[in-house]
């Protein structure tokens, strides 16, 4: 079973509705537990996307 | 492989801080067990109010007393005026907020204090999620524990008491008290009994391969009750390993101090194990890199 991306920081950024830890929708966070292999990799492939999107965004810098 | 839940029950699953949370639906009602760490609780008051779709969030209850389980108490009465209901020897400890006995000082972690609104006890009944539940005393990891049972879909809600891997930690001989290592047997051999196709622990997702964590729990529990010491250093990288998942990270050279901020590895450690300050912070350090519970950064330490 595919793992959840969570990286126990839980909170929302309020300006794009995404987590600012795992980068998942409240929807996809909600819906995690029921989900089958196919649609988690499908949110985990999304993730990824917003992820490198807010890296080049940000810059190099860290930010958590 | 996806858990078939009932309809009326959602697992909201994050990550290890943060404890499940177990939204049950009753026509226009829910009821919450759980409610995660404290500093996650603005989400988790998000997150519900979104699955709620437009239903009341009646009631709140608790498995047991820990940070990870009650720490998004305070915000979700706030938000939605839900009356909480605890297990019935934790009254006093939440009550007078005791930090020690709810293990906030000695673990380093955060609550938010709430008051509760009635007690449940072991051999009551609750409805929830279109379901009845039987409330079971399962302690060990903390002694006045719950648990809930649905004996028509066969689901067990265990919190600490069992999980896929193991249980949480087994805190009562650590902290100087009795019995919770056989309480912790008696506990396991009682679920044991018990007719489960699902649990839903407290941490980790929902699972069906009962009998092989029970087989695992047991074995856990025989290494630790034929070796203190082992049980000892388990929780102290455990209780570490929470900590920076809460901090996140820190500088590299912060970390031996990190660990000897923490009034419960320190404790136990002169107590079961008397390494010397370097060699147990460095063994932690050691040993959480290599199960990737942190990892090294740029000359920081990162959790997970």
């Amino acid at each position: 079973m595919i793992t959840s991306p969570c990286i126990n920081i839980c909170k929302m950024d309020d300006s794009n509705g995404l987590c600012l830890g795992c980068f998942r929708t409240m929807d996809e966070i909600t819906v995690w537990s029921r989900t089958d292999d196919v649609t988690r990799a499908n949110i985990l492939a999304a993730v990824t996307l917003r992820r490198m999107e807010n890296a080049s965004m940000e810059g190099p810098a860290h930010h958590e | 492989m996806t858990m078939a839940l009932p309809k009326t029950l959602l697992v909201l699953e994050r990550g290890w801080l943060s404890a499940n949370n177990i939204l049950c639906f009753d026509g226009d009602n829910a009821t919450l067990i759980d409610s995660g760490y404290v500093t996650h609780a603005e989400q988790t008051v998000a997150l519900v109010d979104s699955a709620l779709h437009g239903r009341r969030l009646k009631s709140l209850i608790n498995t047991h007393s820990h940070s990870d389980h009650i720490g998004g108490n305070a915000a979700l009465q706030a938000a939605f005026n839900c009356e909480i209901t605890v297990p019935a020897g934790l009254h006093a400890a939440i009550a007078d907020w005791d930090q020690d006995a709810l293990l906030l000082s000695p673990l380093g972690q955060q609550g938010a204090r709430f008051q509760h609104d009635h007690l449940i006890g072991a051999g009551c009944e609750i409805e929830m999620g279109e379901l009845n539940w039987q409330a079971l005393a399962v302690p060990g990891h903390d002694m006045e524990a719950l648990a809930y049972y649905n004996p028509e879909k066969r689901i067990l809600i265990s919190g600490d008491a069992l999980w896929e891997n193991g249980f949480g930690v087994i805190f009562p001989e650590l902290l100087g008290e009795a019995n919770g290592l056989a309480s912790t047997r008696e506990t396991l051999e009682m679920l044991a009994k018990l007719a489960i196709d699902t649990v839903i622990p407290g941490h980790g997702s929902p699972f069906v391969t009962v009998d092989a964590a029970f087989e695992r729990a047991f074995r856990r529990l025989s290494n630790f009750q034929a070796n203190i010491e082992q049980l000892a250093w388990h929780a102290i990288k455990v209780i570490v390993s929470f900590a920076m998942m809460e901090k996140r990270r820190l500088p590299l050279a912060d970390f031996p101090a990190f660990v000897l901020s923490l009034p419960f590895a320190v404790d136990v450690n002169a107590r079961y194990l008397d390494f010397s300050e370097d060699k147990m912070t460095e063994r932690v350090e050691r040993e959480l890199l290599l199960v990737n519970a942190l990892r090294r950064e740029d000359g920081w330490l990162v959790a997970g």
